[in-house]
């Protein structure tokens, strides 16, 4: 696993409760050179999974689990240990593109800002490096490039220059929030081809959270579905979306409209709002829900286990399985 | 050309706004033309700069064009005090259109100005409960809300006092996707019940196929291609259009795997 | 992404109802203390009123005599004048000048920010020109020409210090004016069929209430410091009035034989002056918007 990124558990707590996570937990493992796609909706947890591997939770909340790179003999635990590799093997890109500029400082002056201070890189490299990464970025006039403030920038510039700055340190995970969902249509396709040329190059790991479940598809090897705060599907990303599992995720590709022969119509939708990772009580959340509700969905969370390369966290879908497989 | 077709609801005639930033003009819709018959939806497709939400303006009448004219039920669209527009606008985010520090019932119910207090708050019950909001939320405030169900709010102050035209600008690019497909059902659903016609704007070709029975692409202002839904999707005549259809659908998104539910043959609920 | 979060956290959107209570229980240190202040100074000039009699009655056997002696706690001025009754009275004019000008000044300056912003133009032009000049102009030469003019009458004098103290309600009404305006609810509210007063009021000032009371709490501060600056120059309040500033201003020429004199009014004024920055800090640091927390 050269430069790959293993993810143990993570859990997310409100402070000073215990028993059952809110969050997670969340386990995966990814080898350089791909990209994992989390997929969720709001109150999924996908979000404060992101941070919490970053190491930036809210103030009132505590995680659990641990994250391990690759040319590490000890795993990352807590906050503090995961903050501070932000810059450095971890580069972080958010929804927001305009967010990671100073408006006072021109793009030049905070490009190489970053490396220079944490001593990864001396000046001269630093800005070496940028020109370069510019470059790769779709800037061919470097020079003019630097001299730009933010509100000279698009809403594509920012992000490509933002992605730019976000690789300086040559991390070993990039932390994606949202990335494209700021930008029109035929940005996104762009701006992900880019992510994917940069972790392919480089053997980096993409973490890329989005509710965007047909971008996910497309550039992402390994998908994680979330909801109500809890994995409900992990697996490759064509296999899973080309045959969903768990209701959940089955009913999130049916609700996604998509360009096809039908006009106008009703689209599959799930009824009832999502459930909080907080408000929980017990068994399955999806259960009020789910068209396949059992009472043992409702009394009995359940846990992720693989069917066919996937695991799916369901109840019905488990016992499906049991029922086709032939005992031992 | 249009001056006694009581089908068309909504009619533009070389619509142009133009408007001035410092020293600059800048021309935001530039000889815009299109029509909307009783009871149908046209989507209204651009990307950002396209002039899409100021044509909303302009329809609900929150701002005049420059030259051209815009007719909502025959007459150009006045806002007056004490009258509320014949155009109603649903906006795009669902938190700020709302006052944060009003009841719901309060903000569903402003324009309904000639009744009193009572008959308001009945008006907004009813037209709360039809989108799907209870009694017991009736004196909330929009910030207990979620997105859909602010939207589904806003959508009923849209309805209060039965406009025969709902503008969507869009509705749903905050929300969920499964929020959204709630939404969109909501919208359809009121559509045939109350026989609105409506303008949804998006930059969502696949949202658009969803509610459309016209689409008109708009491009830096300009009309780009307009006509009936089913051939648009079928195959666009304007290289923009298809340019956007490709980016949509094409190798990308959810179309390029088979979608489960039309693969397994299942309605939609 | 929807922007009122579902996990109960709420970061960047407002929820008047649901977070004052956790949010007091948090960070209310400066506001309990300043109010506290406050209300422990009117309750003091109450009572100072009682004990010490009126802060009028001269009695010249017994000027200038020290703290705690003859009944008279605080002790007396040149002309015998008890001045813990003088306090007493003297908060209360302090406290009555404040509140007048801040009233003035804030329905002036949200009048002028909110007409400036709703209506823009050349209203907006001429408005802010005026803002401007008033601003240039340096208070105290001001009023010291016209104290000489207005004399010894506390309506005129809440009007002068009113007149300096407009412009920041103006220029803050106007640019959360010009914000909101674009917000949906506001054009809904025109859409609606709502006149621009009705919106100025329903939509707009709510959202204002809280920095309002911010820059009213500081602004009561100074306005009590021009106040007692001027009287104690002269110029202000003068007897009848009851004037902290004035008895300062005895105080000074016999600070060495009579401390008492300038040091309790001038302990009264700071303390007054303190409670309501307090008080202002409080409110800004409980209603500030955590956005730490972003987008969920």
């Amino acid at each position: 696993m050269s430069r790959g990124l293993k993810v143990s558990d993570l859990t997310i707590r409100r402070k000073g409760r215990s028993g059952e996570a809110a969050i997670g937990p969340l386990s995966f493992q990814a080898e350089g050179g791909t990209a994992v796609g989390i997929v969720g909706e709001s109150g999924s947890g996908k979000t404060m999974s992101l941070r919490a591997i970053m190491g930036l939770l809210p103030p009132g909340f505590v995680m659990g689990g641990d994250v391990q790179l690759a040319d590490d003999a000890q795993p990352l635990s807590g906050d503090e240990a995961l903050r501070a590799e932000l810059g450095r093997r971890f580069g972080v890109i958010l929804q927001d593109p305009f967010s990671a500029f100073d408006p006072l400082k021109s793009v030049g002056s905070q490009i190489a800002e970053g490396v220079v201070r944490r001593g990864i890189l001396p000046r001269g490299k630093a800005l070496e490096r940028a020109g370069t990464l510019l470059a790769q970025m779709g800037f061919p006039y470097v020079e003019g490039t630097l001299g730009l403030f933010r509100h000279q920038l698009s809403g594509g510039m920012a992000q490509r220059i933002a992605i730019a700055m976000a690789v300086m340190p040559n991390p070993t995970v990039l932390l994606a929030d949202e990335p494209t969902s700021a930008l029109d249509a035929s940005l996104r396709i762009e701006v992900l081809e880019l992510l994917r040329n940069y972790i392919q190059t480089n053997a980096a790991v993409l973490v890329m959270v989005s509710h965007d479940l047909g971008l996910i598809a497309d550039f992402c090897e390994q998908l994680i579905v979330m909801y109500g705060g809890q994995v409900v599907e992990r697996g490759p990303a064509r296999m899973l979306l080309g045959n969903p599992q768990h209701p959940y995720t089955q009913a999130l590709v049916g609700c996604a409209p998509h360009i096809g022969t039908e006009g106008r119509r009703r689209l599959l939708s799930i009824q009832g709002s999502a459930a909080s990772p907080f408000d929980h009580s017990v068994g399955c959340r999806f259960a009020p829900r789910c068209p396949l509700a059992l009472d043992l969905c409702r009394s009995v969370e359940p846990e992720l286990a693989e069917v066919d390369h996937v695991s799916v966290a369901c109840h019905v879908v488990q016992m499906r399985t049991e029922a086709l497989e032939p005992h031992v | 050309m249009s001056e006694s077709r009581p089908e068309m609801v909504v009619v533009a005639e070389n619509l142009t706004r133009h408007y001035r930033v410092g020293n600059q003009l800048v021309r935001a819709l530039e000889d815009v033309s299109f029509e909307v018959r009783r009871g149908t939806t046209l989507a209204v497709i651009g990307e950002s700069g396209s002039g899409k939400s100021t044509l909303t303006r302009l329809i609900t009448g929150l701002e005049r064009p420059t030259s051209g004219r815009i007719l909502v039920n025959g007459v150009p669209p006045m806002l007056k005090p004490g009258r509320p527009a014949s155009a109603q606008l649903v906006f795009q985010d669902p938190a700020g259109s709302v006052n944060p520090y009003r009841k719901i019932w309060k903000s569903v119910s402003e324009p309904l100005h000639h009744l009193n207090r009572a008959s308001r708050k009945q008006a907004a019950k009813e037209i709360l409960a039809r989108v799907g909001i209870g009694e017991d939320r009736l004196s909330v405030r929009p910030g207990r809300l979620s997105g859909g169900q602010l939207q589904r709010v806003a959508i009923a102050r849209a309805l209060v006092t039965k406009s025969s035209v709902i503008v969507c600008d869009e509705p749903t690019s905050a929300l969920d996707v499964s929020v959204q497909a709630q939404i969109l059902n909501l919208l359809q659903e009121l559509q045939e019940e109350l026989g609105f016609s409506c303008v949804f704007v998006t930059h969502d070709l696949a949202v658009a196929q969803v509610v459309a029975d016209q689409v008109m692409v708009l491009r830096d202002g300009r009309v780009c291609e307009l006509g009936d839904a089913p051939s648009f999707f079928a195959g666009p005549r304007n290289s923009y259009s298809m340019a956007l259809l490709d980016a949509t659908s094409g190798k990308h998104g959810l179309a390029g795997l088979e979608s489960f539910a039309t693969r397994r043959g299942d309605k939609p609920a | 992404m929807s922007t009122v979060d579902v996990f109960g956290i709420r970061g960047a959107s407002l929820d008047p109802n649901e977070r004052v209570e956790s949010r007091w229980r948090n960070r209310s240190g400066s506001l309990s203390v300043g109010l506290g202040l406050l209300g422990a100074l009117v309750v003091f000039s109450f009572v100072a009123t009682i004990v010490g009699g009126s802060p009028a009655h001269q009695d010249l056997n017994a000027a200038l005599v020290g703290p705690g002696t003859g009944g008279h706690l605080l002790g007396t001025d040149p002309l015998g004048r008890d001045v813990l009754a003088w306090i007493g009275g003297g908060i209360r004019t302090s406290l009555e000048v404040a509140l007048g000008v801040v009233a003035l000044s804030v329905a002036t300056g949200w009048t002028v920010g909110v007409a400036s912003g709703l209506l823009g133009g050349w209203v907006d032009i001429v408005l802010m020109r005026i803002a401007d000049i008033q601003l240039s102009i340096p208070p105290l030469p001001v009023f010291i020409a016209v104290s000489v003019v207005i004399s010894n009458n506390m309506t005129s004098l809440i009007i002068l210090i009113a007149v300096f103290g407009w412009v920041p309600y103006a220029r803050l009404c106007r640019s959360r004016v010009l914000t909101e305006r674009e917000r949906g609810y506001v054009s809904a509210a025109r859409l609606a069929g709502r006149t621009r007063t009705a919106i100025a009021f329903v939509h707009v000032l709510p959202g204002l209430t809280t920095e309002i009371s911010v820059l009213a709490s500081l602004q009561a501060g100074i306005c009590l410091l021009w106040e007692a600056a001027l009287s104690f120059l002269g110029l202000g309040l003068q007897p009848p009035y009851v004037s902290l500033g004035f008895l300062m201003s005895e105080g000074r020429e016999v600070l060495y034989q009579a401390w008492w004199v300038a040091v309790f009014p001038g302990a009264a004024l700071a303390l007054l002056v303190i409670g309501f920055n307090l008080t202002g800090d409080g409110i800004r640091d409980l209603f500030k918007h955590d956005t730490s927390v972003g987008n969920l």
